[in-house]
């Protein structure tokens, strides 16, 4: 046995390279073969149209993410999404509130709904999955009984600059997608929330025992869930200038694909934002691609359920041969 | 005197519901001493040192540092007043870095208030230094053998000024050197004036570096003994609670026929070349270190694994092993060392777990032959004495001793002609033990064909045959019965590829 094998330092670049080895050469594969089918793949405006389009997953992955790695699941992020829009849209248009007082309660209608999940899933012993089945499908009528089924329409310009602006050509939403990324690099390699994400999800025993409040840790990435999503419907919202009843509906599994073809294990402790990025990009270019090529959405939707299995899969083949 | 007592623990007393596991215990530990607890599983030892830690909460009773009354209730309030404890199953975060595990829950900051990776790493290195332990704190635990988790274990334990640190078995996976290894660290411990509660089945190590042994039965302090008035057999008595009059049994019996043989089995990562037989009647060993190998090939024999070369005989007819089913059917049996993980179904009660083996003949279509399989429970039951309360008792509830008599029994209701028996007395208490070996020993006399793989040493010598020696995935060695000896065992599991070649 090699028991002196040398780990690169976690930071490093090559490490970086050969940990994420696999998704780097699908990423540069997909894109070379979509890119011959469809040149306008690498068009400047495509790349930044592709970038701007997946910037709102990118948030909710950095959510999804946190979720993954404590070896458990959230899957009312869209529908979270969903609410805090048509919550931020009816305020202003229904209610005629400032849109400083519309984005705060939108955004603690997140916090609300990631509390409701932590404290199930972490305090009350609920499996993630059923907890945000639950809020998914509590979150999904609200959102209904709010807009009636229809969409809201929002005419304010200061509500819209939150989305539309360009900062030197780029639009505002990528940077908010950087900013996520970077806050949740940090959050995770730098602070003690991720470091107890990663011991939780690697071994929720060895937590404990280290003397971690596991359920404060546990609870506490899903209340971030909450708001990450809430700003994501208020993004989309103000983009969009209104609110429809289904927005947000299967944003829960571009997230978790992203994630999972990102490297990260679904049993938990085991992950990186680098990675995640990766895996939003290999679904960006591949909707992107299929979008070029005038494939319809519903075929997308099969597309990208094959990819999550084979990323599962893939994960499940190589944990067996660690062992 | 009080003040002298670095801890105090006076009156414990704890139950489960109507089950009472501790009655009025205390015990008083002393700067730089090590004292050792005995007793068998379920003796009240497990879940003294879970009080001490903070994850279970006493009934009654209070615990004092020097000589001041603390109130424990958390696993970080225990940690704050200076105790440690080493869990006997390992408790690391596989997938972090040695220097993340060993801060893990303290970890220090830098002036931004960020986490300061680097200064775990370093602090990591000065105290593995200290201890003269030999790794690279930036590598990963899951990459350790289980030996040197134990180690980074101890050494996570003791980093935090840790003043009395409790070890639950912690050798129970250890090899001899690794073994010697850890009790230099105790001794360096001991030196520092730390407080050593150890708790092993091991006889012999407790006689080689305990001040002390307090031996516990049915939740009570049956006697403390300083180690220079400590005798083995009064010992055993007060854990057993009645005299022992022999420990390993072995009739010698009369060798037969080849039951299974091995020809040049290969896999391509685990092991090579590797070949051996086994007689009816006969009941051989294969011993070396942790990792050498040895579980992999019976799982290969058993068809748990695959392997890619190499013939398996039985009865001196080949026959293909693919999945366990073949082995079943060809009358092979498997014990697995891990009992709790793959051979039990916890959540189940003893009647489903025996039966469960032999399920194809107890499940006709859909008929289940109830009767059949009651009789089958109740023999077993009956001539192991495993003692439940009723054959609907979840086998998760079990002592080790009592699971490990289930597994035994789920096995041999298929009736083997060869049974593999992986570790089979790990973790198990003396007074079990005892009754294993005697089953064991039963089952050869009726002419099976036994393999034990045991790290044991004394096991092996006094139970088998024969032994095989493994390292590295290879057979280093073979011994019979008037050639063992401790050391020459050691010599061959420690010999590499190389070294066996220099010596022929």
């Amino acid at each position: 046995m090699k028991e002196k094998k040398k780990i690169v330092a976690s930071n490093s670049f090559t490490n970086y390279f050969r940990r994420n080895l696999g998704s780097l050469i699908g990423l540069a594969a997909l894109s070379i073969i979509i890119g011959v089918i469809a040149p306008k793949l690498f068009s400047g405006t495509n790349l930044l149209n592709l970038l701007k389009s997946n910037s709102v997953n990118a948030i909710i992955s950095c959510a999804m993410l946190m979720a993954i790695l404590l070896g458990e699941i959230d899957i009312s992020v869209g529908s979270t999404v969903g609410l805090a829009g048509v919550v931020s849209a009816s305020l202003i248009t229904d209610f005629g509130m400032p849109v400083g007082v519309a984005v705060l309660v939108s955004l603690l209608v997140g916090v609300v709904i990631g509390i409701i999940n932590g404290m199930s899933i972490a305090y009350f012993k609920v499996p993630a999955f059923i907890a945000t089945l639950a809020t998914q499908c509590i979150g999904r009528g609200l959102t209904q009984v709010i807009s009636g089924g229809i969409s809201i329409r929002v005419r304010n310009d200061a509500f819209s600059n939150i989305a539309m602006t360009n900062i030197g050509g780029v639009s505002v939403i990528i940077i908010y997608a950087v900013i996520f990324l970077l806050i949740t690099w940090l959050l995770l390699n730098k602070t003690k929330f991720g470091y107890y994400i990663y011991a939780i999800g690697g071994n929720r025993q060895a937590a404990e025992y280290s003397g971690i409040n596991v359920k404060l840790f546990n609870a506490l990435p899903y209340v971030f869930s909450g708001i990450a999503c809430a700003f994501c419907g208020i993004l989309w919202t103000a983009r969009l200038g209104s609110a429809a009843a289904m927005l947000g509906n299967g944003f829960e599994l571009d997230a978790i694909s992203a994630v999972v073809i990102g490297g990260t294990s679904m049993s938990g402790g085991v992950g990186t934002v680098g990675g995640t990025v990766l895996g939003i990009l290999i679904i960006g270019v591949l909707q992107n691609g299929l979008n070029l090529m005038g494939v319809n959405s519903f075929w997308q939707y099969v597309c990208k359920g094959i990819i999550i299995l084979l990323a599962v899969i893939i994960d499940v083949i190589r944990k067996s041969k660690e062992n | 005197m009080e003040n002298n007592c670095l801890l105090q623990m006076k009156g414990i007393s704890k139950a489960f519901g109507s089950n009472k596991v501790l009655l009025d215990i205390s015990l008083d530990l002393h700067n730089g001493e090590i004292l050792s607890l005995l007793g068998e599983n379920g003796a009240g030892k497990s879940t003294l040192i879970k009080i001490l830690g903070g994850i279970y909460s006493s009934d009654s009773g209070e615990i004092y540092i020097d000589g001041e009354k603390k109130a424990i209730s958390t696993s970080a309030a225990a940690q704050e007043y200076g105790v440690r404890i080493i869990h006997q199953e390992i408790v690391l975060v596989p997938h972090r870095t040695i220097a993340a595990n060993i801060f893990l829950g303290r970890e220090p900051r830098t002036s931004l208030g960020t986490l300061d990776y680097k200064k775990m790493v370093s602090e990591s290195q000065k105290i593995m230094d200290e201890f003269g332990i030999d790794l690279d704190p930036d590598s990963l635990v899951c990459e350790l053998s289980l030996g040197l988790q134990q180690q980074v274990e101890i050494i996570k334990a003791v980093s935090a000024n840790a003043r009395i640190v409790v070890m639950d078995e912690p050798t129970s996976s250890l090899s001899e050197s690794e073994t010697e290894i850890l009790f230099q660290i105790i001794e360096k411990l001991k030196k520092k004036g730390v407080g050593i509660i150890y708790i092993s089945h091991r006889l012999d190590e407790l006689f080689q570096i305990s001040d002390r042994i307090m031996v516990l039965r049915d939740g009570r302090v049956i006697n403390t003994v300083p180690i220079a008035e400590a005798k083995r057999e009064e010992l055993i008595n007060m854990m057993v609670g009645r005299v022992l009059d022999k420990y390993y049994v072995r009739t010698k019996n009369e060798i037969r026929d080849i039951a299974l043989e091995v020809k040049g089995l290969q896999h391509k990562k685990l092991f090579s070349d590797i070949s051996f037989q086994v007689h009816y009647g006969e009941i051989i060993g294969f011993s070396g270190l942790v990792g050498a190998g040895r579980t992999e090939v019976m799982k290969a024999v058993f068809g748990g694994l695959p392997h890619d070369g190499g013939k398996i005989l039985l009865e001196g007819i080949e026959v293909k092993i693919r999945k366990p089913r073949d082995a079943m059917e060809a009358g092979i049996a498997y014990v697995p060392e891990d009992r709790r993980g793959e051979g039990l179904v916890l959540l189940n009660d003893v009647e489903f777990n025996i039966g469960l083996a032999d399920i194809k003949d107890l499940v006709k279509g859909i008929r289940v032959r109830k009767s059949k399989w009651k009789k089958i429970v109740d023999d077993y039951v009956e001539k192991f004495s495993i003692k439940i309360t009723s054959p609907r008792q979840k086998t998760g509830r079990l002592s080790g001793g009592n699971q490990q008599k289930v597994v035994l029994g789920k096995w041999l209701a298929i009736k083997p002609k060869v049974i593999i028996l992986d570790e089979p007395t790990r973790g198990i208490d003396v007074g079990s033990k005892a009754e294993i070996y005697s089953i064991i020993n039963d089952l050869a006399a009726d002419g099976a064909a036994i393999i034990i793989v045991s790290s044991d040493l004394p096991e092996i010598i006094n139970m088998c045959d024969r032994t095989y020696i493994m390292c590295e995935g290879r057979i280093t060695g073979e011994l019979s019965a008037e050639e063992f000896s401790q050391e020459k065992i050691m010599t061959f599991s420690t010999m590499t590829g190389i070294e066996k070649e220099e010596a022929v």
